[in-house]
C-alpha cells in the first residue's frame, strides 16, 4: 500500500539517474518475489490442510507435506529478505539514537545497514560453499521423499544473494542522496521507521 | 568475557543496529576472539536447518492468518457484540476493550496489530460516552499485550525452539494464565470505577434479545480459535498443521464476507512476508549466537556465576524477574525474548524450575515490557491512534495494568500449577 503510493510518486523513472533507476527496478523485483513467496506459503497451507484432513477423515497419508512446506518456507523467507529491507522492517532500538542530532543520524543509519548487509554477506559466503557441496555430491534429503537438495537450496541461495545485492545498492544510493543533501531521501531508504509508518503497516 | 559480551551487545543495540545484525556480529566477534574453531562455517547449516524447520512454518502461517482476519471485516461487529455482553459492568466499554483484545489477540498474535485495530474502533467512544481518557487508553494498551500469552502465540513457538520445550505443552500452559490475566484486567477496571464512578462513563445496557442477536458476530473469531487451538489441544494437529488450518479457515471466512480479493491477499502477503523475513533473520542470528555462546562456555559461565552466588532458588528467581522487568523497560519484546530465553532458561532449569512454567512467566514479563515506559511499543501505538494529547496520559492509564501484571507474576511464582496444571493432565 505504502509502497504502491511511493512508486507512483516517481513520475518518469527513465529520467532518473542510473543508480536510482536500478534501485527502483530492484525494489519492484523485491515486491514480485514477495508475492511469489506468499503464494508458496498459501500453497503450503493448502497442502498441509489437505494432508491433515485426509489423514483424520480417510486415514490416508500423503506423506512429505511437512518436508515440502519446510522447503517452501525456507525459500519464501529468503525471497522476502530484500523486500523486508526495502520496507525497513528490521527491528532497531532507537531509544538512544532517536535523541542524537540530525547530523549524526545518517552515519548511524549507515552503520546499521553496513553491519546488516555484511552479516548477510558472511551468511551468503557460507551458503555458497554449502550449495556447491550439495551440487558436487548430488545430495538428497534423508527422508522417504529423497528430494535432491539442490532444488530448494538454489532458489534459497539466490534469495539471500538478492538480499545482499539490494543491501549494497541501497547503501550506494543512500550515499549518493546524502552527497546531494537529499536527507529525507536518505531517511526513506535507511532511517528507522516512524511510529505512524509502523501503525500504517499493521492495520488496514 | 561476560562483561565484554554484554558491553558489545549493549553498544550495538544502543546504536540502533538492526537486532539481527547485532546478534550475528556479536557471535562472529566472540568466535574470532574466544574460539579456536571457525564456528562461522556452521552458519549456513543453521540457516538451512532453522529456515526450513517444520515447527517454524507455523510463524508465517499464524502471521498470515492474522493478516487475513484483520481484513476479513469482523473486528467492528465483534467489538459491538462484546459491548452488548460486557457493557453493563462498571467501566462499560473498557471491558469490551479487554475482551475483544483477548479474542482478537488469540487469532492475530501481533500486539501492535491488536492495540492498533481495537484502538481504532474504541478510541472515538471516549468523548462520546464520557470516559476517563487516561484509563480508557490504558485498557487498549494493556489489552493488546494479551496476544503474547494466549495461544496460538508466536512468541511461545520461539521460546520452545530456543529452549527445546514442547510447543503444545507451552500452549496448554499459557491457556489459564492468559485468560486469568484478562480477567484480572477487568477486575482492575471494576475496582477503579467503583472507587471513582466518574471514570466509568455512560453505562450501556443491552437486553437479552439484543445479546443473543449479537452472538453470530462472535462466531467467526471463536470458530477460528476453536479450529486452531482446539485441534492442537485435541491432539488432532501439530501447531504448524493447526496454523495451516487457520490460514484456510480465515480465507474461507473472508470469502464468506466477500472480502477475499486479489488486492486483499496481496496486502496480506506483503504484511506476512515482511514480518516473517524480519523474524527469521533475527532467529537465524540468534541460533548462531547461542551456538557460539555455548561453545565458548559463556552460557555455562553465566549459570555457574548465578548459582555460585549461593542464593536460594526463589531469591534468584525474584532477582531474574526484577532484572527482566528492568530490561523490558528499554528493550523491544522480540529481541528481548530471543536474547534472554537461551541465556536465562539454563540457569532457571539448573535451579530446579520447570522450563514450561518459566516460559509462561517470561511471556508475562514480555507483556509487561510492552506497556512499561520509556520503551513500550503499545503505549506509542495507542498514543499514535489518538493523534494529539500528552503521552503521559497513556502511561498513567497503563500503570494500573502494569500493577495487575505484577500481581499475575506473583501468582505464577506462588502457584506454579496455574501454568502446569493443564499440561499435567495431558502429558
Amino acid at each position: 500500500m505504502l509502497l504502491g503510493a511511493a512508486l507512483t510518486l516517481l513520475p518518469f523513472q527513465s529520467d532518473l539517474p542510473m543508480l536510482e533507476r536500478l534501485l527502483f527496478n530492484t525494489r519492484r523485483a523485491s515486491v514480485w518475489l514477495t508475492w511469489l513467496a506468499g503464494m508458496l506459503i498459501v500453497g503450503s497451507a493448502l497442502l498441509v490442510t489437505l494432508e491433515v484432513l485426509l489423514r483424520k477423515l480417510f486415514n490416508i497419508s500423503l506423506g512429505g507435506a511437512d518436508e515440502i512446506s519446510g522447503y517452501a518456507f525456507g525459500v519464501a523467507t529468503a525471497l522476502s529478505l530484500s523486500f523486508a529491507l526495502f520496507e525497513r522492517a528490521h527491528i532497531r532500538v532507537d531509544a538512544l539514537v532517536g535523541k542524537f542530532p540530525n547530523m549524526l543520524r545518517i552515519p548511524v543509519n549507515m552503520f546499521g545497514l553496513i553491519l546488516l548487509v555484511s552479516f548477510a554477506g558472511v551468511v551468503v559466503t557460507m551458503i555458497w560453499s554449502m550449495v556447491m557441496d550439495t551440487l558436487e555430491f548430488s545430495s538428497r534429503s534423508i527422508t522417504p521423499l529423497r528430494v535432491p537438495l539442490a532444488i530448494p537450496q538454489i532458489p534459497w541461495m539466490l534469495g539471500w544473494m538478492f538480499f545482499v545485492f539490494s543491501g549494497c545498492l541501497i547503501g550506494l544510493v543512500a550515499v549518493q542522496r546524502w552527497w546531494r543533501r537529499d536527507e529525507s531521501g536518505v531517511q526513506d531508504l535507511i532511517g528507522v521507521k516512524s511510529l505512524d509508518e509502523q501503525i500504517e503497516d499493521e492495520t488496514v | 568475557m561476560l562483561t565484554k559480551t554484554l558491553l558489545i551487545l549493549l553498544a550495538l543495540i544502543g546504536l540502533a543496529v538492526p537486532i539481527a545484525a547485532a546478534l550475528g556480529w556479536l557471535g562472529l566477534i566472540l568466535q574470532a576472539t574466544e574460539s579456536p574453531m571457525p564456528l562461522h562455517r556452521a552458519i549456513s547449516d543453521m540457516a538451512w536447518q532453522t529456515g526450513t524447520d517444520f515447527l517454524l512454518v507455523a510463524i508465517p502461517m499464524f502471521v498470515m492468518m492474522g493478516e487475513i482476519l484483520l481484513r476479513a471485516g469482523i473486528t467492528e461487529r465483534m467489538y459491538d457484540a462484546i459491548v452488548k455482553w460486557l457493557g453493563w459492568l462498571p467501566g462499560g466499554l473498557m471491558h469490551s476493550n479487554i475482551g475483544s483484545s483477548a479474542l482478537f489477540a488469540a487469532t492475530s498474535g501481533s500486539s501492535v496489530a491488536t492495540a492498533a485495530t481495537i484502538g481504532t474502533v474504541a478510541v472515538p467512544q471516549i468523548k462520546k460516552r464520557g470516559y476517563n481518557e487516561s484509563l480508557f487508553l490504558g485498557t487498549v494498551a494493556a489489552g493488546g499485550t494479551l496476544g503474547i500469552l494466549i495461544p496460538p502465540s508466536i512468541n511461545l513457538i520461539l521460546y520452545g525452539l530456543l529452549t527445546n520445550t514442547s510447543v503444545p505443552e507451552l500452549y496448554l500452559a499459557g491457556f489459564l494464565p492468559g485468560f486469568l490475566l484478562a480477567a484480572l484486567f477487568m477486575v482492575t477496571i471494576i475496582v477503579a470505577c467503583l472507587v471513582r464512578p466518574a471514570w466509568g462513563g455512560e453505562p450501556i445496557s443491552a437486553g437479552w434479545p439484543e445479546r443473543m442477536a449479537a452472538l453470530p458476530a462472535l462466531l467467526p473469531p471463536l470458530g477460528i480459535f476453536m479450529v486452531v487451538v482446539g485441534s492442537i489441544y485435541a491432539g488432532l494437529a501439530t501447531p504448524t498443521e493447526a496454523a495451516a488450518l487457520g490460514v484456510v479457515a480465515s480465507m474461507v471466512l473472508a470469502a464468506a464476507n466477500g472480502r477475499l480479493t486479489v488486492d486483499m491477499m496481496r496486502q496480506a502477503i506483503e504484511g506476512t512476508m515482511r514480518t516473517t523475513a524480519m523474524i527469521m533473520l533475527i532467529i537465524i542470528a540468534a541460533v548462531f549466537l547461542n551456538f557460539v555462546l555455548s561453545i565458548v562456555g559463556l552460557t555455562q559461565a553465566l549459570t555457574d556465576f548465578v548459582t555460585g552466588l549461593g542464593w536460594s532458588p526463589m531469591q534468584t528467581m525474584l532477582m531474574i524477574v526484577a532484572v527482566l522487568i528492568l530490561i523490558g523497560c528499554f528493550m523491544e519484546t522480540l529481541s528481548m525474548l530471543l536474547t534472554m530465553a537461551p541465556l536465562i532458561t539454563p540457569i532457571v532449569v539448573a535451579l530446579g524450575f520447570d522450563p514450561v512454567w518459566f516460559g509462561i512467566l517470561l511471556m508475562v514479563l514480555l507483556e509487561t515490557a510492552l506497556i512499561t515506559p520509556p520503551i513500550g511499543i503499545n503505549l506509542y501505538v495507542v498514543q499514535g491512534i489518538r493523534k494529539g494529547g500528552n503521552m503521559n496520559d497513556v502511561i498513567r492509564g497503563a500503570l494500573p495494568f502494569v500493577v495487575t501484571m505484577f500481581v499475575m507474576l506473583g501468582l505464577l511464582l506462588a502457584f506454579p500449577s496455574l501454568a502446569l496444571w493443564l499440561p499435567s493432565l495431558v502429558y
